[in-house]
């Protein structure tokens, strides 16, 4: 399964969007929601607010409350200078002492068990040791003018990456050994991109920092291995769901995965799009109701949380290691409404005589006949995954009533939706014998049989030779039982009744072997029987409720001849153990060994 | 060391029984609860995590027991016979009776000064008794209500009793004599069952029922102040930690669901509400009973017959399957038979045998002579047998019915009981003062008999010498003793899973003890207990 985004649901709201600074982490399944007026504690898993704490409207909260891992408290920036620290079972916080300092604080970020404080300045420093300096200015490396627009820790590679705003909106990119007092950077990058202006950003903790430009480009620069000269770095893909000339927010799942909102480019509102940048697909994508510019979107243990007007949206996710596995047919939501790529063919018959690889030799391409191939080639394929594709061929060919065709189609795909198998074989069923009779070529079928047992009815089969090898195709043909389940109802019952009674002729008179050879349509007795224990299934309540003769007599054969097969096959388990015996040399034992009411065994200790 | 034969007897056709109530003493660390039967069983739970079964003791048919209260080491019960008994956990009978106003009793509670017990009965009375020193004495019975009390608690003051009835919750003020009744309302035309209730310091009821909720009670204004739906059927017992700050409850579905006090912050101040918390799916039937220790491990059982110990942190379930009680099964070494109790007749069968002698372990030998039920021993149709024992060459059958003691001659075939005349008292023995006989045990020959007593001192007397030595005491309880048939040295097992041997003719612990026996063997430190001891 490919990573997805799960249905939207509502967290909390109480807030006005305005006031609403930001989401972190709290212990367990709780985080802290901060807003200018108040601190929340909130249980994401109960929906409940456990806690919350307010200040006064002249000592706003300028910046999220975060958790300091080490001392459990709740550290918090209360107009812009003071540093306020509590814990959970904290009433009051206005009681509680402020730390005070003399330069701005733009953010607090948490690394590991550290809490870092990010001054105006740029200069970032440890809370401990910049509590123990509060005092000292910090002059921090930016220059009067400039502002910090984006500031994230990554914690395996101990860096800071650092983008600031010049006046002229230009923007230049540090990235700092992180250490206890952050306040010297040596040089700094421009990020800019021609005609663009940056509009998302998102550093990785895999040292990949991924941008977004208004043109709709995305581009990955990997902070380890490329030269800081050449951002904003490798472009990954255009972006088509989002209209990246607003501000968007990106979002880091997993090493693989980014969820990106932004503006919905086809509707109003806004759109979360969960983007695989391994392959460069939209695997999942989530509407909600109302876009804000800048968005506000944070990641959680429990899912992505959006600010959607005054409320919270929680959108659950999944994702998994990105392989090819995993992503195959799942670029659907990203090429919705849109033409779907070329995608190559090797054709029997392909006048271009291109070269084919050796891995495709055997891919769904190959080997068709002229018909099916025109068919399979006008139909838009997209990355669509074989099943996905089946059903689009075999509709298109029911529609058209193409029999020899869809034959054709059952033999040489292999992943056939069990939905395709039904529809198919429901028509086949309306189909008379008459329109089977030389479309190919197929074995005759001894129409009827005289039975074994004494004063029963000749067995018969209900269909012609040709139709019955037109359904033999469809019969031998792998499925799942609990889907095929769900679409055995759309088979009439008098159909079914056909059916039955078709199985029933294969399996009585040994037409379905237990092994059958290679080239035998015909299917095997397991298959058979799996196929006739279904259709008794989906039909129980009309076969009990009948009062026709012929099916209680069909019903009553069936028994018959399934009784026979068992008791013959409990026999077989006798003998299984006998030639165990013999094939050991072992003497033949009478008893059955350690299950008895009563059994003797032997301890040896030594 | 030695080549055996096991025989594998799954002809016994024993039958465990539901668990119908349980209650737990802090002080002592015994837990008591009754099965379906009617039988009490006591479990000695000093041991960390190895509880085992220290007395049985038995019902009958029109026995059943309904509630079960410790107070200060002493069992009362009560039940649909409409008595509250008092239990003599010396001898296993019943110490005292006393009849309760209102017929069959559904329910028993202690009040926090243990010098109070009330009972809930069918006929909607509550009954007070004082507890004296040598039984209980009526006090005095609240107003009757309308409907049976089938669940019933104290408030920590003694001033409140909570009931729990049909649709209903009822809170007994004892000092002004005034009752408060907690309704469900009439919104639903369906019938409410209160299985069970729970009353905190703070006035808040707890309630359990058969909706599948527990509710929790503004005692002062009788409405609910949180409902959480812990079960989708009914809940049929609660218990309420010491802290007061969780309680657990179970019920019709198989878990047991601890709900917690927390707290929230509103505008308008803090907030307290009570949140589903940790479930434990322990069980796989319903669960009836649950008692709380007060270091917050949990004892419950119910239908499934198991009693299971659960706590966490860490997560940790031990779980006891009921066993056949002692005395249920005696060995006849010599003369190869076992002798089997039901409820009302023994059996004594004759072992098959094998003609093959060797092989390796584990091998399922050959029967060439299987078994053969040699007796079949019935008694009167309204007695019970509680106890059997074979000699070793199965010539006399003991067992006891409703505490007297029969014996059974073989060969040739006669009943002989205690008070005949044939039988003389040829030696009396005796213990410590205030103590009474737990197990015994004695070598093949009879000349020595060794005593397990109240106190778990184990005393061993040389029945030839007229003598008797007290073993060394030690820290755990003690769960089997034995006696070698041939070095007559005494092997005593405890709780702990440690094996003593000692030397009755040095007086002291034998070598191979000190040198092997001082450390317990890994396979035995596994949750289990020995409970008896074979030469």
């Amino acid at each position: 399964m490919a990573a997805t985004l799960l249905s939207t649901s509502f967290l909390c709201s109480d807030f006005h969007p305005k006031n609403l600074i930001g989401v972190t982490r709290d212990k367990d399944e709780h985080l802290l929601i901060t807003c200018k007026g108040n601190v929340k504690l909130y249980n994401v898993v109960d929906r409940r607010e456990v806690r919350s704490w307010t200040t006064k409207s002249w000592h706003p909260f300028t910046s999220a409350a975060v958790r300091d891992p080490v001392s459990d408290n709740v550290v918090a920036v209360i107009k812009n200078t003071n540093i306020s620290q509590w814990s959970h079972a904290e009433d009051d916080i206005d009681k509680v002492k402020r730390r005070s300092f003399e330069t701005s604080i733009h953010q607090l970020l948490v690394s590991g068990d550290i809490v870092y404080i990010v001054f105006t300045s740029g200069q970032v420093e440890e809370l401990t040791t910049a509590l123990n300096s509060r005092k000292a200015p910090k002059p921090g490396f930016l220059t009067e003018g400039e502002s910090i627009s984006y500031v994230e820790i990554i914690k395996d590679a101990k860096r800071i990456v650092m983008v600031v705003e010049k006046k002229d909106g230009s923007l230049k990119l540090f990235h700092l050994q992180l250490t206890d007092s952050v306040s010297m950077a040596s040089s700094s990058y421009s990020l800019a991109l021609k005609d663009a202006r940056l509009t998302g950003i998102c550093a990785l903790s895999s040292s990949k920092l991924i941008t977004i430009w208004s043109t709709g480009e995305l581009f990955c620069f990997d902070l380890r291995k490329d030269n800081l000269e050449k951002l904003p770095g490798q472009h990954l893909v255009q972006e088509k769901c989002i209209n990246t000339s607003k501000n968007s927010k990106i979002l880091e799942l997993s090493a693989t995965h980014v969820a990106i909102f932004g503006l919905d480019k086809r509707d109003e509102g806004g759109l979360l799009v969960l983007r695989d940048i391994k392959f460069d697909v939209v695997t999942s994508s989530r509407k909600l109701k109302m876009y804000q510019n800048p968005p506000q979107a944070w990641v959680s243990s429990e899912g992505v949380i959006v600010a959607e007007g005054g409320s919270l949206a929680l959108i659950p996710f999944i994702v998994q290691e990105s392989n090819l596995a995993t992503v195959f047919g799942s670029k659907v939501s990203e090429t919705r409404g849109t033409s779907s790529e070329a995608c190559h063919s090797w054709l029997e018959n392909d006048s271009t005589n291109q070269i084919v690889p050796k891995e495709a030799m055997d891919t769904i391409f190959c080997k068709m006949s002229k018909e099916l191939s025109e068919i399979v080639q006008s139909l838009s394929r997209g990355a669509l995954s074989e099943s996905l594709f089946v059903s689009d061929v075999v509709s298109h060919m029911i529609e058209k009533k193409k029999l020899l065709l869809l034959d054709e189609a059952m033999d040489k795909f292999s992943n056939i939706p069990e939905s395709c198998l039904i529809d198919v074989l429901n028509l086949y069923m309306l189909c008379k014998d008459m329109e089977f009779e030389e479309l190919c070529k197929y074995p005759i079928l001894q129409m009827e049989f005289e039975p074994l047992e004494e004063d029963t009815d000749k067995i018969k089969c209900p269909f012609g030779s040709g139709k019955a090898h037109f359904i033999n195709g469809i019969l031998n043909k792998p499925f799942t039982d609990v889907q095929l389940l769900k679409d055995l109802p759309k088979i009439s019952f008098d159909n079914a009744l056909s059916l039955i009674q078709y199985l029933h002729y294969l399996i009585t008179t040994g037409e379905a072997e237990q092994i059958p050879a290679e080239d035998v349509r015909v299917p095997s007795l397991h298959q058979a029987s799996y196929w006739l224990s279904l259709l008794l299934d989906v039909n129980y309540h009309q076969l009990v409720m009948t009062s026709e003769v012929s099916i209680h007599r069909l019903l009553l054969s069936c028994f018959t001849q399934v009784t026979n097969m068992r008791k013959f096959l409990e026999g077989l388990v006798d003998t299984e153990h006998l030639f165990e015996r013999v094939i050991k040399a072992k003497s033949l034992s009478k008893q059955s060994e350690g299950y008895g009411m009563y059994t003797l065994e032997r301890l040896v200790i030594t | 060391m030695g080549e055996y034969t096991i025989h594998n007897v799954r002809f016994y056709d024993f039958e465990p029984k539901a668990i119908q109530c349980m209650t737990y003493e802090d002080e002592t660390n015994r837990l008591a609860l009754s099965r379906a039967d009617g039988t009490v069983e006591i479990w000695n739970c000093n041991c960390q995590s190895r509880p085992f079964l220290e007395l049985v003791i038995y019902g009958d048919d029109g026995c059943s027991v309904e509630a079960l209260v410790w107070c200060r080491g002493r069992l009362f019960s009560a039940g649909l016979h409409g008595f509250a008994l008092e239990y003599d956990l010396t001898t296993g009978g019943i110490k005292s009776r006393i009849a309760v106003t209102g017929g069959p009793t559904w329910c028993l509670a202690l009040s926090a000064d243990r010098q109070k017990l009330a009972a809930g009965t069918e006929g909607g009375y509550v009954c007070i008794f004082n507890v004296m020193d040598d039984g209980i004495l009526y006090n005095k019975t609240l107003e009757k209500q309308e409907g049976r009390i089938l669940n019933i608690c104290w408030h920590r003051n003694g001033d409140y009793i909570v009931t729990g009835s049909v649709n209903c919750i009822r809170l007994w003020s004892l000092k002004e004599g005034r009752v408060m009744r907690c309704s469900f309302g009439q919104g639903s035309s369906q019938e409410i069952i209160v299985w069970c209730v729970g009353i905190l310091d703070d006035m808040t009821i707890v309630s359990g029922d058969s909706r599948g909720k527990t509710c929790f009670w503004n005692a002062e204004l009788g409405t609910i102040t949180d409902a959480v739906e812990t079960h989708k059927a009914d809940v049929l017992c609660l218990t309420v930690c010491a802290d007061q700050k969780s309680v657990y409850v179970a019920g019709v579905d198989p878990v047991i669901v601890q709900i917690s006090r927390v707290q929230t912050g509103a505008k308008k101040g803090r907030k307290e509400c009570w949140v589903k918390s940790i479930q434990r799916s322990i069980h796989t039937h319903d669960i009836r009973a649950l008692a709380l220790t007060n270091d917050n491990k949990v004892y419950s059982g119910g239908v499934d017959t198991v009693l299971a110990l659960s706590y966490y942190p860490p997560k940790t379930v031990f779980r006891f399957p009921s066993l056949p009680y002692p005395g249920s099964i005696s060995v006849a070494g010599e003369a190869e038979c076992i002798l089997l109790r039901y409820k009302e007749h023994l059996e004594l069968w004759q072992l098959g045998k094998s003609s093959q002698a060797d092989g390796p372990t584990g091998l399922f030998l050959p029967i060439s002579q299987d078994r053969i039920k040699l007796l079949e021993i019935h008694c009167h149709e309204d007695e019970l047998i509680d106890w059997c024992a074979v000699s070793p060459q199965a010539v006399w059958i003991a067992y006891i019915v409703k505490g007297k003691l029969r014996i059974f001659q073989f060969y040739p075939p006669k009943i002989i009981t205690m008070s005949d005349l044939e039988v003389t008292l040829e030696s009396e023995l005796t213990l410590k003062p205030g103590r009474s006989v737990i197990q015994m045990n004695s070598n093949p020959d009879g000349s020595v008999l060794v005593v397990l007593d109240s106190q778990h001192m184990v005393t061993a007397f040389n029945l030839d010498q007229g003598s008797s030595t007290t073993l060394p005491s030690y820290s755990s309880p003690v769960t089997a003793i034995g006696v070698h048939p041939v070095t007559r040295d005494i092997v005593v097992v405890y709780a702990d899973m440690m094996i003593k041997e000692y030397d009755l003719a040095m007086q002291k612990y034998t070598p191979f003890c000190r040198s092997f026996l001082s450390t317990c063997s890994s396979d035995l430190t596994k949750r289990n207990s020995i409970t008896q001891c074979e030469f």
